[in-house]
């Protein structure tokens, strides 16, 4: 296939939107988290864990709607870990969510070789099929990318304005950011610091679930070690470059979507380069980007410290 | 009046922390509209007994009634509830947000949207009704200090206050700020707000209240009103002795003789923005032998100016000279080698460090070089009679040199501070807030070790919020806003009208009027 060819160019954006679609999952949720002062590094281990939850729960069960569900309640669970350490005890919030992602692919490699005997053939669900949107679907390249998608992608698409909505709009997204910003503050005015932070971080892990599902039952169809491979850290990255403001996180996500697209149809392509240089891609623009980010840091100013009341 | 029921009455309100009695069996009354100053020195248990008014402490014993009910909080919510609203030193605002967003905190338990439009629109009356205009667009951190404060008193005033501790609200204000801040708070008594007003500043409590109660030690010393006392009486109520309040300044600007090469020197320097302010050009300089006092609202590049002239912030352009060495790209060592010393402005952070011991915060700066240095080790024993030395010049109560410093009272850490710097007789001195939250006596002893300093042949750079300090102390002032130098005073021209208009970048014309002189008045 030629490189230049609207073909390839219409196969990369078709993956590139649905690559970002976890990245931005996640980082949506970090956002909740962050916004509401606490760090949320332990979103790749709820990531993994939401991916192989929703795996097994959607293979056992038969049903793609439970197994997603599965998936997100899964995150949120592990995610209550950070809530106990972090909002109700005052533990470093790095060296926790550390910890829950060594222990989260520790557990999902452990429990999936109990469950799924590796030899077999490794189980499979089906992956929802592609609908097309009649008519946007033959723009080029955008329409590719934006209308030749399965039913999960425009559904969680939906989160952005939603998310937003919530944070800017709404009385909780409110009291949410003044928890993150000058949680003193916010205690004057009546708001339960360490209800909003948990609630912050629940909502953070449920996304992240969210995220896992869709990167093992609806991108894959199947489940393996380690499935998430960083990117809840790329997550992470694109929350800082997107200045904690789903837009822009959705913008950063689509860049990472498009590496990651590019860096699978090189390689299927076929292109002097090692497949190894290649897989680098999208981790290698992550420290850029970050080296590009502004000194200037817009973080919630009260992010990472963890706040007692008087 | 007597016969109306007190909006707050406190009878027999005790309050102890441990061993230690903060407040005292304090019997107060707040009246309906009236303007209330609790005046005391820092230490002196008013913030404790507003804090308990507040709901933020319980009171150990005694009672407080509110509209003749006896009232029980349980936190800073419930006293909104009750009317009792506070404003802090520090305000309570989230700076990210807008007016209106930080107005709407807290109602997530309640509703689902934000109802901004009726939030500013019952903002928009309150503006009015007490002539405070207030852009409620605009970011927090985009509003000037003093408004910053009104926009506290709005908050209160929207949840429902009738009854408003002002904590020490001048201390940040220029003087005319000031004097807006007393229109409002006489405003707002007219309208039926009854206001207590916490100051350690006479001349304000005698503009600003209709009764005057002093405490010392967590007692109530003294009940009086404006008419009926003079500054020199309160003061020397808050204090319990007489004291001389507004020393002349005892230099004369002949004594200072005109060297070749200043101590510290400044030439067009320029620094990379910090808190968003940029930083000069500002050129300005220091001779050995004198105070040059620096003036200016907080957060207009004082700090950077004392950074820089300690060498831990980069100069990106002009140039720095101390005893007329080039000092460009310089760090702090080098600065410290060049005998510049510094009184940083947060004794507990960078001044010192809380788990060290008094002789490991001496050999801070003292730790390289002989005598206390040698082959590499620090020699203990003659950092501890140095030290032992140091706690006898200059008075510091504590156990000994092996104390924590984190065990020392603010005063006698400063005083520590102080004897480390001054003990390797700096060549250049930078004081910033220097006296800042000690009690009088330790006020005392720090503005004449910084007067010795001087004597002794430093240039010293005064960086100081309190004018009456800075006009004591001071040979020359110059004032800062927004990173530059906006005006420069000879001691003969010292004027707080001036300076306060200089503090807020307005440039008095020509020379200063001396019927303008109400302020201290």
């Amino acid at each position: 296939m030629e490189i230049w060819s609207v073909v390839f160019w219409n196969g990369v954006a078709t993956a590139a939107v649905r690559m970002s679609v976890p990245i931005l999952l996640a980082g949506l949720g970090v956002v909740f988290s962050e916004r509401s002062g606490v760090l949320n590094i332990g979103v790749e281990g709820q990531m993994l864990s939401g991916a192989f939850g929703a795996f097994a729960c959607a293979y056992l069960t038969g049903s793609f709607i439970l197994g997603t569900a599965f998936g997100a309640a899964v995150g949120m669970m592990v995610s209550g870990i950070t809530v106990y350490m972090c909002v109700r005890r005052p533990v470093n919030q790095i060296v926790v969510g550390v910890t829950v992602n060594i222990l989260c692919l520790g557990l999902t490699s452990f429990i999936n070789r109990i469950i799924f005997t590796p030899g077999s053939t490794p189980p499979r669900v089906p992956r929802p099929a592609v609908l097309a949107v009649g008519g946007l679907e033959s723009i080029p390249i955008l329409g590719a990318g934006f209308f030749r998608q399965p039913l999960p992608v425009y559904v969680m698409l939906l989160a952005i304005p939603l998310a937003y909505l919530v944070l800017y709009r709404s009385s909780f997204g409110l009291d949410l950011r003044a928890a993150g910003e000058h949680p003193k503050a916010a205690e004057t005015m009546g708001v339960k610091v360490a209800s909003m932070r948990a609630r912050g971080v629940l909502i953070s892990g449920a996304f992240a679930g969210l995220a896992g599902s869709f990167l093992s039952i609806v991108s894959l169809g199947r489940f393996v070690e380690n499935i998430s491979a960083g990117r809840g850290f790329i997550a992470l990255a694109i929350v800082i470059f997107g200045r904690w403001n789903p837009v822009f996180i959705f913008g950063a996500a689509l860049i990472f979507g498009i590496a990651e697209a590019l860096q699978l149809r090189l390689q299927a392509v076929g292109v002097g380069v090692p497949h190894e240089f290649l897989l680098m891609l999208p981790y290698l623009l992550t420290i850029v980007v970050l080296a590009m980010t502004s000194k200037r840091s817009l973080a919630p100013a009260a992010l990472g410290r963890h706040y007692q009341r008087e | 009046m007597s016969t109306e029921v007190a909006a707050v009455e406190m009878q027999g309100v005790t309050k102890n922390f441990g061993d230690v009695l903060a407040v005292d069996g304090v019997d107060l009354q707040l009246r309906r509209g009236e303007v209330l100053a609790v005046l005391g020195e820092n230490g002196a248990g008013k913030s404790t007994l507003m804090n308990l008014l507040y709901g933020l402490y319980r009171p150990s014993s005694g009672t407080i009634f509110r509209n003749g009910e006896p009232l029980e909080l349980d936190g800073p919510l419930a006293a909104i509830e009750h009317g009792i609203a506070m404003v802090h030193q520090h305000f309570m605002l989230v700076n990210a947000l807008n007016v209106l967003e930080n107005v709407a905190i807290g109602q997530s338990r309640r509703r689902i949207g934000l109802g901004l439009k009726q939030i500013k629109k019952r903002l928009h009356e309150l503006c009015e009704r007490h002539g405070m205009p207030i852009d409620l667009d605009a970011p927090v951190s985009s509003l000037p200090v003093g408004v910053q404060q009104r926009v506290e008193i709005i908050k209160a005033l929207y949840h429902g206050a009738d009854v408003l501790i002002l904590d020490e609200p001048t201390g940040v204000l220029t003087p005319q700020e000031t004097q807006s801040l007393i229109r409002v708070v006489r405003e707002m008594a007219a309208s039926g707000t009854s206001v207590v007003f916490i100051s350690h500043k006479l001349s304000e409590v005698m503009q600003v209240s209709d009764r005057i109660v002093i405490m010392r030690r967590g007692k109530l010393v003294g009940t009086t009103t404006p008419a009926e006392t003079t500054v020199h009486k309160l003061a020397e109520m808050m204090v319990g002795r007489s004291v001389q309040v507004n020393r002349a300044n005892d230099s004369d600007s002949d004594r200072i003789k005109l060297h070749r090469s200043p101590a510290l020197n400044f030439y067009r320097v320029t620094a990379e923005e910090a808190r968003g302010l940029p930083f000069g050009p500002v050129s300005c300089s220091v001779q050995p032998g004198e105070i040059l006092g620096v003036a200016g609202v907080d957060g207009n590049g004082q700090s950077t100016l004392a950074e820089l002239a300690v060498g831990l912030r980069e100069i990106t352009g002009g140039e720095i000279y101390v005893n007329g060495d080039r000092m460009a790209g310089k760090g702090p060592a080098e600065f410290l080698h060049a005998r510049v010393s510094c009184v940083p402005e947060d004794r507990h952070r960078v001044g010192s460090v809380a788990g060290f011991e008094l002789w490991e915060s001496v050999a801070m700066k003292n730790h390289f070089g002989s005598p206390y240095n040698e082959f590499g080790f620090m020699r203990r024993d003659r950092l501890l009679s140095l030290t032992e030395g140091l706690i006898k010049q200059f008075d510091i109560r504590t156990t000994g040199a092996t104390a924590q410093a984190q065990a020392l009272s603010g005063g006698n850490l400063q005083k520590l501070i102080i004897a480390r710097e001054l003990q390797r007789t700096p060549r250049v001195l930078i004081a910033m807030h220097p006296t800042r939250g000690l009690d009088v006596g330790a006020v005392e002893f720090v503005q004449s070790s910084i007067r010795q300093a001087r004597d002794s042949g430093a240039g010293v750079l005064l960086i100081s919020a309190e004018l009456e300090e800075l006009f004591s102390l001071s040979d020359r002032i110059i004032v800062m806003y927004q990173g530059t130098i906006s005006g420069e005073l000879a001691s003969r021209e010292y004027d707080m009208n001036r300076v306060g208009l200089l503090m807020s970048g307005i440039q008095p014309e020509g020379e200063p009027d001396l019927s303008h002189r109400s302020m201290t008045s």
